[in-house]
């Protein structure tokens, strides 16, 4: 895929008032969120840390990649302008889809992460039942033949499907539909099989989105993870009042970073 | 793993408050050491608890959402020698009372009922361990007028205030008499003047009074929701100070100090409560944070290093005096023209338990750092207060088994 290299990223930089060295943080948030969704857990850093919330491509103040850019080139995008801010070992703090591409930095990019903060990440299948499975691959087949009904007959059955069964995040998608279809159904269980870097997968445990099962998964088959359920919270509040409690776990993940 | 029950709400005007605060308290309570019990107080002053209660949006409980809950009691009996627990009522008179055991119970009560000494009376008759003040600590510094009175003994400046009891049934308040007090106690030109609750917190019933009149309004609304107001000279170019003060890790240490911005004249319970975030994003629960959602300036320049050691040492003596615990937050009001200072209220159970000024200190404190050292605190001091109760110790003994 080719990525438009000139891409305007939109970053915000926490004032740090302190002098000297302090771990570096880079937080990538959510689909269909920006920065914002991360202030409040990034704001509890500001004393600590010299933190830069990104708006994703597509997404907040930022430009989009070219059409159907996938996590690879949302990585491009972080690396290019990481790389330009100079040399260094970053904790890369992801949420839901930002884990992803957090993934894929310390993938494509090893030398400028120094561990990843996962909360609530996506990017591996989850385990389901028979029944959502028939389900799924029904309205799939529905969708296939709404498509090929368009083109044959030039119905509008493609635009009906989508609005009665897409997801929310689908139907609000806009141009980044495509992204969107090319992410969810992404796997990145070979990335995080290879994967050195120290990694802290934090979930909810009301999370129905990306539940703590995600979590598991990744903790077995990356080399080096902490996995922590937090009680209480699902896939949104745990970035506000499950604040807190992640910054317990991160300062503790800081700390270890630290002593390695 | 200690199972720590957080007991909130209750019958005040800080209800809704307090829920804020014990939400945001067990939310940021470490998981792999302890696990938290929510109690909830009615404002009808039933007991309740349940899973639900841990959401915001569960919140006014309905009819419906007590289906949900469990209502509790406190056995009144000694806990000084067993392991405390609450009895959970069965809905069928045919099942017999669950035990729900609990290690340490936090407090987290504002105003009335909660922060003013009484509830922590129940808990030291039944032997009960809990955390922040005790009964003495916290009744003293809840009562307004007892604290500057005892305060300004120590040397720490007060503004001077007239104490309005509340009158009793069929009597009335003499405007005649109020009015003499007022010139006795403020000047010739007394007012604006502001008319405050004795006993309440969180800017809650506080009104400026530019007259007789105002005064008289003022103070029936007081009365609606406390025994007793006082009335204070209103201070010109008012601007208020905060700082946290806690013996809870290990030493006595104050925070950061604070300068909350407001857009009124003085700060109302709508700055402290009702300022959410209105950013719109998904996230949601971000809003009505209560103080820690407040915007706040951290070490104000305009204090210099001699009056930041001034506030700092007038918190300590008060903290010390009235012998606190917990995270307390002792706040402050000054004339930002001619730089002068008084303490205003002690609050022995801050809203958000003042997180936000630990967290800015230095060394930063995080909530959950917060919470554990309020928490081993409670622990301790309960510990430290076993002593032997035994009747025939000291010769007091009068009946005799044979």
């Amino acid at each position: 895929m080719a990525t438009n290299k000139n891409t305007a990223l939109f970053k915000k930089e926490l004032p740090f008032p302190g002098k000297g060295k302090a771990p570096e943080i880079i937080w990538l948030h959510g689909w269909g969120q920006d920065h914002r969704s991360l202030l409040r857990l990034a704001s509890l850093y500001k004393n600590q840390a010299r933190n830069t919330l990104y708006d994703l491509p597509g997404f907040g103040k930022s430009a989009m990649l070219e059409p159907g850019a996938g996590t690879a080139d949302y990585a491009d995008a972080i690396i290019r302008d990481l790389r330009k801010v100079g040399p260094g070992h970053r904790i890369v703090a992801g949420h839901s889809f930002g884990c992803r591409v957090a993934l894929r930095i310390a993938d494509q990019a090893p030398e400028l992460v120094a561990g990843l903060v996962l909360i609530s990440a996506a990017g591996l299948r989850r385990k389901r039942g028979l029944f959502w499975t028939l389900k799924s691959l029904g309205l799939k087949l529905l969708g296939k033949i709404a498509h090929l009904s368009d083109r044959v007959f030039n119905t509008a059955l493609k635009a009906k499907y989508s609005k009665r069964f897409g997801s929310h995040d689908y139907k609000a998608a806009g141009p980044l539909r495509p992204t969107l279809v090319a992410t969810v159904t992404e796997d990145l269980s070979e990335i995080s099989t290879r994967l050195g870097t120290n990694v802290l997968l934090l979930y909810g445990d009301e999370d129905t989105e990306t539940p703590p099962e995600l979590g598991i998964q990744y903790h077995k088959l990356l080399a080096n993870s902490c996995f922590r359920i937090l009680k209480g919270f699902g896939h949104l509040n745990i970035l506000t009042t499950g604040a807190h409690q992640c910054q317990h776990s991160i300062n503790q993940f800081i700390r270890d970073l630290g002593g390695k | 793993m200690k199972t720590i029950a957080v007991i909130f709400g209750g019958e005040s005007v800080e209800h809704d408050v307090s829920i804020l605060t014990a939400l945001q308290f067990m939310n940021a309570m470490d998981p792999e050491k302890y696990l938290s019990l929510p109690v909830y107080v009615a404002p009808d002053g039933v007991w309740w608890s349940g899973e639900k209660l841990r959401k915001k949006d569960f919140y006014p409980l309905t009819q419906a959402g007590k289906k949900d809950l469990t209502p509790l009691t406190l056995p009144f009996e000694s806990f000084r020698r067993q392991k405390p627990y609450f009895l959970a009522n069965q809905r069928s008179k045919f099942k017999k009372q669950k035990k729900i055991p609990f290690d340490l119970i936090v407090p987290a009560i504002h105003g009335s009922h909660g922060e003013d000494g009484t509830l922590q009376g129940l808990f030291e008759f039944t032997g009960l361990p809990y955390a922040g003040s005790g009964v003495l600590a916290a009744a003293a510094a809840m009562d307004k007028a007892f604290t500057k009175t005892h305060l300004s003994g120590l040397g720490i400046p007060v503004l001077p205030h007239i104490l309005v009891k509340k009158p009793d049934e069929g009597t009335f308040i003499s405007p005649d008499e109020l009015a003499k007090g007022i010139k006795q106690a403020f000047g010739a030109k007394p007012y604006p003047v502001i008319v405050k609750p004795c006993h309440l917190g969180s800017s809650i019933g506080v009104t400026p009074a530019e007259n007789m009149d105002d005064v008289i309004a003022g103070l029936l609304f007081c009365f609606r929701i406390d025994t007793a107001a006082i009335l204070e000279p209103f201070v010109d170019n008012l601007v208020e100070y905060n700082v946290a003060v806690s013996r809870a890790f290990g030493s006595l240490r104050t925070s950061v100090i604070e300068r909350p911005l407001k857009e009124r004249e003085f700060l109302a319970f709508c700055d402290k409560y009702l300022t959410g975030d209105k950013d719109g994003l998904k996230t949601g629960t971000a809003s009505a944070e209560g103080m820690a959602s407040l915007n706040r300036v951290i070490n104000p320049g305009e204090l210099g290093k001699a009056k930041t050691e001034k506030i700092k040492t007038w918190a300590l003596s008060a903290f010390k005096e009235l012998n606190l615990a917990g995270s307390v937050r002792i706040d402050f009001l000054g004339n930002e023209k001619t730089g002068e200072l008084w303490l205003n209220e002690i609050n022995t159970i801050p809203g958000s338990f003042a997180y936000y000024l630990w967290q800015e200190s230095e060394p930063s404190v995080s909530f959950t750092n917060l919470t554990t050292a309020i928490i081993e605190e409670g622990l301790r001091q309960s510990a430290a207060k076993s002593f032997d109760t035994d009747r025939t110790l000291g010769g007091a003994a009068i009946f005799k088994n044979d």
